[in-house]
Protein backbone atom coordinates (compact mmCIF):
# COMPACT_ATOMS: atom_id res chain seq x y z
CA UNK A 1 0.00 0.00 0.00
CA UNK A 2 1.03 3.47 -0.94
CA UNK A 3 2.19 5.64 2.19
CA UNK A 4 0.62 9.26 2.46
CA UNK A 5 3.54 11.88 2.07
CA UNK A 6 4.80 12.93 5.03
CA UNK A 7 4.42 16.46 6.12
CA UNK A 8 7.31 18.43 5.89
CA UNK A 9 8.78 20.51 8.78
CA UNK A 10 9.89 23.14 6.08
CA UNK A 11 9.00 24.17 2.16
CA UNK A 12 9.85 26.33 -0.31
CA UNK A 13 7.25 29.02 -1.30
CA UNK A 14 8.19 31.32 -3.79
CA UNK A 15 12.22 30.46 -3.50
CA UNK A 16 12.39 31.20 -0.22
CA UNK A 17 12.04 29.02 3.00
CA UNK A 18 9.45 29.04 5.43
CA UNK A 19 8.38 26.82 8.32
CA UNK A 20 5.03 24.79 8.20
CA UNK A 21 5.65 22.66 11.91
CA UNK A 22 6.41 24.61 14.51
CA UNK A 23 8.12 23.56 18.04
CA UNK A 24 9.15 25.27 21.01
CA UNK A 25 12.72 25.81 19.72
CA UNK A 26 11.63 27.51 16.84
CA UNK A 27 8.82 29.36 18.41
CA UNK A 28 11.29 30.43 21.28
CA UNK A 29 13.95 31.77 18.35
CA UNK A 30 11.39 33.20 16.47
CA UNK A 31 9.81 35.35 19.68
CA UNK A 32 13.26 35.96 20.67
CA UNK A 33 14.67 37.56 17.59
CA UNK A 34 13.31 36.99 14.04
CA UNK A 35 16.59 37.39 12.39
CA UNK A 36 18.31 35.21 14.39
CA UNK A 37 15.14 33.00 13.46
CA UNK A 38 15.76 33.13 10.04
CA UNK A 39 19.52 32.66 9.88
CA UNK A 40 19.53 29.78 12.47
CA UNK A 41 15.91 27.90 11.41
CA UNK A 42 15.41 29.00 8.00
CA UNK A 43 18.77 29.67 6.20
CA UNK A 44 20.57 27.08 8.38
CA UNK A 45 23.53 28.70 9.95
CA UNK A 46 25.34 26.37 12.30
CA UNK A 47 28.09 27.44 14.41
CA UNK A 48 31.23 25.85 13.51
CA UNK A 49 32.46 24.99 16.90
CA UNK A 50 30.86 21.94 17.77
CA UNK A 51 28.43 21.48 20.86
CA UNK A 52 29.08 18.37 22.75
CA UNK A 53 26.38 19.54 25.18
CA UNK A 54 23.47 18.21 23.12
CA UNK A 55 25.67 14.51 22.88
CA UNK A 56 25.46 14.47 26.46
CA UNK A 57 22.30 15.92 26.68
CA UNK A 58 20.92 12.80 24.52
CA UNK A 59 23.16 10.32 26.39
CA UNK A 60 21.56 11.09 30.06
CA UNK A 61 18.00 11.30 28.77
CA UNK A 62 18.37 7.95 26.93
CA UNK A 63 20.00 6.21 29.97
CA UNK A 64 17.00 7.35 31.71
CA UNK A 65 14.79 5.92 29.01
CA UNK A 66 16.47 2.73 29.51
CA UNK A 67 15.97 2.61 33.22
CA UNK A 68 12.14 3.59 33.17
CA UNK A 69 11.97 1.07 30.73
CA UNK A 70 13.36 -1.56 32.41
CA UNK A 71 11.63 -0.51 35.40
CA UNK A 72 7.82 -0.75 34.01
CA UNK A 73 9.00 -4.19 32.68
CA UNK A 74 9.68 -5.55 36.10
CA UNK A 75 13.45 -5.43 36.09
CA UNK A 76 15.37 -5.34 39.40
CA UNK A 77 17.74 -1.77 39.83
CA UNK A 78 20.79 -3.93 39.43
CA UNK A 79 19.81 -4.81 35.70
CA UNK A 80 18.44 -1.84 34.78
CA UNK A 81 21.32 0.52 35.59
CA UNK A 82 23.62 -2.06 33.76
CA UNK A 83 21.08 -2.22 30.64
CA UNK A 84 21.91 1.41 31.08
CA UNK A 85 24.83 2.14 31.09
CA UNK A 86 25.47 -0.52 28.31
CA UNK A 87 23.49 1.05 25.89
CA UNK A 88 24.94 4.65 26.97
CA UNK A 89 28.40 3.13 26.63
CA UNK A 90 27.39 1.50 22.83
CA UNK A 91 25.71 4.80 21.28
CA UNK A 92 27.10 7.60 23.08
CA UNK A 93 30.43 6.03 24.58
CA UNK A 94 33.21 6.77 21.93
CA UNK A 95 31.45 10.81 21.57
CA UNK A 96 31.67 11.59 24.69
CA UNK A 97 34.88 10.09 25.40
CA UNK A 98 36.15 13.15 22.87
CA UNK A 99 34.27 16.14 25.75
CA UNK A 100 36.72 18.55 26.41
CA UNK A 101 34.56 19.63 29.28
CA UNK A 102 34.75 16.66 32.49
CA UNK A 103 31.10 17.44 33.64
CA UNK A 104 29.75 16.61 30.22
CA UNK A 105 31.71 13.22 29.26
CA UNK A 106 31.26 9.92 29.34
CA UNK A 107 31.69 9.43 33.13
CA UNK A 108 29.40 12.39 33.93
CA UNK A 109 27.17 10.38 31.72
CA UNK A 110 27.74 7.24 33.66
CA UNK A 111 27.93 8.72 36.83
CA UNK A 112 24.23 10.76 36.24
CA UNK A 113 22.50 7.66 35.02
CA UNK A 114 24.08 5.19 37.82
CA UNK A 115 22.74 8.09 40.82
CA UNK A 116 19.55 8.27 39.00
CA UNK A 117 19.12 4.76 39.69
CA UNK A 118 19.68 4.96 43.37
CA UNK A 119 17.58 8.49 43.79
CA UNK A 120 14.68 7.62 41.86
CA UNK A 121 14.03 4.14 42.04
CA UNK A 122 11.42 4.22 44.78
CA UNK A 123 10.12 7.08 42.82
CA UNK A 124 6.04 8.57 44.20
CA UNK A 125 6.08 9.12 40.16
CA UNK A 126 4.15 6.33 38.34
CA UNK A 127 4.94 5.99 34.66
CA UNK A 128 1.27 5.54 33.16
CA UNK A 129 0.25 3.50 30.83
CA UNK A 130 -1.24 3.43 27.82
CA UNK A 131 -4.43 1.82 25.93
CA UNK A 132 -1.49 -0.78 24.65
CA UNK A 133 -0.28 -1.73 27.89
CA UNK A 134 3.06 0.43 26.98
CA UNK A 135 4.57 2.83 29.24
CA UNK A 136 3.69 6.56 28.38
CA UNK A 137 7.36 7.56 27.47
CA UNK A 138 8.75 9.40 24.29
CA UNK A 139 5.19 10.22 22.89
CA UNK A 140 5.55 12.25 19.93
CA UNK A 141 2.74 14.98 19.00
CA UNK A 142 1.75 16.78 15.82
CA UNK A 143 -1.31 18.68 15.77
CA UNK A 144 -2.86 21.04 13.79
CA UNK A 145 -2.49 24.41 15.38
CA UNK A 146 -4.59 27.91 14.83
CA UNK A 147 -6.55 27.97 11.23
CA UNK A 148 -5.05 25.12 10.02
CA UNK A 149 -1.92 26.72 8.24
CA UNK A 150 0.46 26.05 10.83
CA UNK A 151 1.15 22.94 12.68
CA UNK A 152 2.60 22.15 16.15
CA UNK A 153 4.98 19.62 17.38
CA UNK A 154 6.50 17.95 20.31
CA UNK A 155 8.43 15.02 22.01
CA UNK A 156 6.81 14.32 25.39
CA UNK A 157 9.51 12.12 27.31
CA UNK A 158 7.30 10.69 29.65
CA UNK A 159 3.51 11.07 31.58
CA UNK A 160 3.62 10.49 35.16
CA UNK A 161 0.72 9.41 37.66
CA UNK A 162 1.12 11.49 40.90
CA UNK A 163 -1.39 10.85 43.37
CA UNK A 164 -3.96 9.46 40.93
CA UNK A 165 -3.60 13.06 38.75
CA UNK A 166 -1.38 12.77 35.20
CA UNK A 167 1.63 15.50 34.75
CA UNK A 168 3.41 15.23 31.49
CA UNK A 169 7.13 15.17 32.19
CA UNK A 170 10.51 16.49 31.30
CA UNK A 171 13.76 15.84 31.74
CA UNK A 172 16.34 18.78 31.48
CA UNK A 173 20.44 18.46 32.26
CA UNK A 174 22.22 21.61 33.04
CA UNK A 175 25.36 23.06 35.04
CA UNK A 176 23.41 25.51 37.08
CA UNK A 177 22.27 24.75 40.29
CA UNK A 178 19.14 23.69 40.54
CA UNK A 179 17.17 26.62 42.78
CA UNK A 180 14.01 28.57 42.78
CA UNK A 181 15.97 31.21 39.51
CA UNK A 182 16.22 27.49 37.38
CA UNK A 183 13.16 26.16 37.92
CA UNK A 184 11.43 29.92 37.68
CA UNK A 185 12.56 29.63 34.14
CA UNK A 186 9.72 27.32 33.32
CA UNK A 187 6.81 28.90 34.29
CA UNK A 188 5.53 30.88 32.06
CA UNK A 189 7.19 28.77 29.03
CA UNK A 190 6.53 28.08 25.73
CA UNK A 191 7.16 24.12 26.50
CA UNK A 192 5.59 23.64 29.35
CA UNK A 193 2.10 25.60 27.99
CA UNK A 194 2.11 24.43 24.50
CA UNK A 195 2.72 20.40 25.54
CA UNK A 196 -0.22 20.88 28.03
CA UNK A 197 -1.87 22.62 25.32
CA UNK A 198 -1.75 19.84 22.71
CA UNK A 199 -2.37 17.35 25.70
CA UNK A 200 -5.33 18.53 26.87
CA UNK A 201 -7.00 20.60 23.77
CA UNK A 202 -6.04 18.08 20.98
CA UNK A 203 -4.89 14.32 22.54
CA UNK A 204 -7.90 15.15 24.66
CA UNK A 205 -5.64 14.15 27.96
CA UNK A 206 -6.83 15.02 31.56
CA UNK A 207 -3.79 16.91 32.32
CA UNK A 208 -2.87 18.27 35.66
CA UNK A 209 0.52 20.01 35.06
CA UNK A 210 3.71 19.66 34.05
CA UNK A 211 7.12 18.29 36.33
CA UNK A 212 10.78 19.53 35.37
CA UNK A 213 12.73 16.76 35.98
CA UNK A 214 16.27 18.30 36.61
CA UNK A 215 19.86 16.87 36.71
CA UNK A 216 22.96 18.75 37.31
CA UNK A 217 25.66 17.64 36.58
CA UNK A 218 29.42 18.83 38.16
CA UNK A 219 32.80 17.17 37.02
CA UNK A 220 32.65 14.85 40.56
CA UNK A 221 28.82 15.05 41.36
CA UNK A 222 25.02 14.97 39.51
CA UNK A 223 22.12 16.31 41.45
CA UNK A 224 19.11 16.04 41.08
CA UNK A 225 15.54 17.76 41.63
CA UNK A 226 11.91 18.51 40.18
CA UNK A 227 9.43 21.06 40.11
CA UNK A 228 5.76 20.46 39.55
CA UNK A 229 3.65 23.49 37.16
CA UNK A 230 -0.09 23.32 37.79
CA UNK A 231 -1.02 25.55 35.07
CA UNK A 232 -4.72 26.68 34.67
CA UNK A 233 -6.73 25.67 31.07
CA UNK A 234 -6.91 29.68 30.97
CA UNK A 235 -3.69 30.53 31.11
CA UNK A 236 -3.14 28.05 28.04
CA UNK A 237 -6.08 29.35 25.94
CA UNK A 238 -4.08 32.83 26.73
CA UNK A 239 -1.09 31.15 25.26
CA UNK A 240 -2.40 29.83 22.33
CA UNK A 241 -3.98 32.87 21.37
CA UNK A 242 -0.94 34.97 21.75
CA UNK A 243 1.05 32.07 19.91
CA UNK A 244 -1.54 32.27 17.14
CA UNK A 245 -0.54 35.99 16.47
CA UNK A 246 3.45 34.99 16.61
CA UNK A 247 3.14 32.65 13.80
CA UNK A 248 0.62 35.01 12.03
CA UNK A 249 3.20 37.67 12.20
CA UNK A 250 5.85 35.11 10.98
CA UNK A 251 3.40 35.11 8.04
CA UNK A 252 3.89 38.50 7.35
CA UNK A 253 7.66 38.62 7.83
CA UNK A 254 7.81 35.80 5.54
CA UNK A 255 5.77 37.80 3.36
CA UNK A 256 7.80 40.75 2.85
CA UNK A 257 11.13 38.48 3.00
CA UNK A 258 12.50 40.59 5.85
CA UNK A 259 13.10 39.48 9.37
CA UNK A 260 13.58 42.19 11.94
CA UNK A 261 16.58 42.29 14.59
CA UNK A 262 15.63 42.31 18.02
CA UNK A 263 18.21 43.55 20.08
CA UNK A 264 16.70 43.18 23.58
CA UNK A 265 17.52 39.68 22.93
CA UNK A 266 21.44 40.21 21.98
CA UNK A 267 23.01 39.69 25.27
CA UNK A 268 20.85 36.36 26.45
CA UNK A 269 22.17 33.47 27.19
CA UNK A 270 25.94 34.28 26.99
CA UNK A 271 24.93 36.39 24.05
CA UNK A 272 23.96 35.37 20.61
CA UNK A 273 26.49 33.72 18.05
CA UNK A 274 25.18 36.25 15.70
CA UNK A 275 25.93 39.62 17.73
CA UNK A 276 29.28 39.81 15.10
CA UNK A 277 27.58 39.49 12.56
CA UNK A 278 25.12 41.83 13.35
CA UNK A 279 27.31 44.66 14.05
CA UNK A 280 28.60 44.67 10.45
CA UNK A 281 27.68 46.58 7.84
CA UNK A 282 24.51 44.52 6.11
CA UNK A 283 25.99 44.53 2.43
CA UNK A 284 29.16 42.89 4.74
CA UNK A 285 26.96 40.32 6.64
CA UNK A 286 26.94 37.17 4.00
CA UNK A 287 31.21 37.51 4.38
CA UNK A 288 30.58 36.99 8.01
CA UNK A 289 27.83 33.84 8.18
CA UNK A 290 30.21 32.27 5.41
CA UNK A 291 33.47 32.74 7.59
CA UNK A 292 32.33 31.76 10.34
CA UNK A 293 29.20 29.67 10.09
CA UNK A 294 28.37 26.14 8.26
CA UNK A 295 25.13 26.64 6.33
CA UNK A 296 22.98 23.60 6.73
CA UNK A 297 19.58 23.38 6.10
CA UNK A 298 16.87 21.61 7.56
CA UNK A 299 16.81 18.08 5.96
CA UNK A 300 13.38 18.55 3.77
CA UNK A 301 14.86 21.91 2.48
CA UNK A 302 17.85 19.49 0.96
CA UNK A 303 15.13 17.46 -0.49
CA UNK A 304 13.07 20.37 -2.44
CA UNK B 1 33.10 12.97 73.19
CA UNK B 2 33.89 13.66 69.89
CA UNK B 3 35.95 11.32 67.73
CA UNK B 4 37.27 11.75 64.20
CA UNK B 5 36.61 8.70 61.99
CA UNK B 6 39.25 8.16 59.08
CA UNK B 7 37.70 6.30 55.94
CA UNK B 8 39.61 4.47 53.62
CA UNK B 9 40.08 5.89 49.94
CA UNK B 10 38.32 4.36 47.03
CA UNK B 11 40.14 3.57 43.93
CA UNK B 12 39.25 4.62 40.83
CA UNK B 13 38.79 1.67 38.00
CA UNK B 14 40.86 4.15 35.71
CA UNK B 15 42.00 1.04 33.24
CA UNK B 16 37.99 0.42 32.76
CA UNK B 17 36.91 4.24 32.50
CA UNK B 18 39.92 4.61 29.87
CA UNK B 19 38.65 1.62 28.24
CA UNK B 20 37.29 1.68 24.51
CA UNK B 21 33.62 2.14 25.12
CA UNK B 22 32.04 -0.79 22.87
CA UNK B 23 34.57 -3.36 24.84
CA UNK B 24 33.06 -2.23 28.17
CA UNK B 25 30.26 -2.28 27.18
CA UNK B 26 30.07 -6.10 26.43
CA UNK B 27 31.69 -6.93 29.82
CA UNK B 28 29.13 -7.48 32.60
CA UNK B 29 31.74 -7.79 34.83
CA UNK B 30 33.23 -4.60 34.02
CA UNK B 31 30.23 -2.21 34.12
CA UNK B 32 29.18 -3.93 37.87
CA UNK B 33 32.60 -2.60 38.71
CA UNK B 34 32.21 0.45 37.49
CA UNK B 35 28.26 0.84 38.56
CA UNK B 36 29.64 -0.46 42.14
CA UNK B 37 32.33 2.74 42.16
CA UNK B 38 29.93 5.19 40.92
CA UNK B 39 27.53 4.31 43.41
CA UNK B 40 30.19 4.41 46.39
CA UNK B 41 30.92 8.06 45.17
CA UNK B 42 27.78 9.53 45.83
CA UNK B 43 27.77 7.95 49.73
CA UNK B 44 31.43 9.82 49.37
CA UNK B 45 29.72 13.06 47.58
CA UNK B 46 26.92 12.83 50.08
CA UNK B 47 28.54 12.86 53.13
CA UNK B 48 30.86 15.90 52.05
CA UNK B 49 27.84 17.67 51.40
CA UNK B 50 26.42 16.96 54.39
CA UNK B 51 29.16 17.77 56.21
CA UNK B 52 29.14 21.27 54.29
CA UNK B 53 32.70 20.55 53.09
CA UNK B 54 34.04 21.54 49.34
CA UNK B 55 33.43 19.05 46.64
CA UNK B 56 36.67 17.92 44.93
CA UNK B 57 37.86 14.95 43.11
CA UNK B 58 39.41 14.03 46.31
CA UNK B 59 36.44 13.74 48.06
CA UNK B 60 34.76 11.74 45.66
CA UNK B 61 37.06 9.08 46.79
CA UNK B 62 37.13 9.74 50.54
CA UNK B 63 34.78 10.40 53.22
CA UNK B 64 34.90 13.52 55.20
CA UNK B 65 35.64 12.78 58.75
CA UNK B 66 32.88 12.04 60.14
CA UNK B 67 31.69 12.81 64.09
CA UNK B 68 30.20 10.51 66.43
CA UNK B 69 28.62 13.22 68.27
CA UNK B 70 25.60 15.35 66.99
CA UNK B 71 27.09 18.77 64.99
CA UNK B 72 25.05 20.46 66.79
CA UNK B 73 26.70 19.19 70.57
CA UNK B 74 30.28 19.91 68.85
CA UNK B 75 29.11 24.16 68.36
CA UNK B 76 28.18 24.38 71.53
CA UNK B 77 31.06 22.87 73.21
CA UNK B 78 33.54 24.86 70.82
CA UNK B 79 31.65 28.14 71.67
Amino acid sequence: MEQPDRLKKFVYQDGNPIQKIWDTSSLSSFASCPRMYNWTNLQGYKSKVYGMATGFGSAVHEGFEVLDMQKFNGATKDEAVAAAIKYVLLEFGEALNQSEDKARGLTAALRAVTWRGEEYWDDLFEIATMPNGKPCLEQRFEVPFGNGEYRFSGRIDKVVQLEGKLYLCDIKTTKTTLNSNYFGNFMPNNQVFSYIWAAREVLGLDIAGFIIDAVQTGVHFTRFDRSVYNVPTDLIMEWYKDTADILDTSTKYFNNQHYPADFTACNNYGGCRFKETCSSSPSRRNLFLDNDFDKQPHPDLMEA
Amino acid sequence: MTKEVEQEELTIPIDLLEKDPLELAESEEDIQTIVTYLRATRENIRATEKAGKRITSKSSRTKPKQYESNVLDMLIKEA
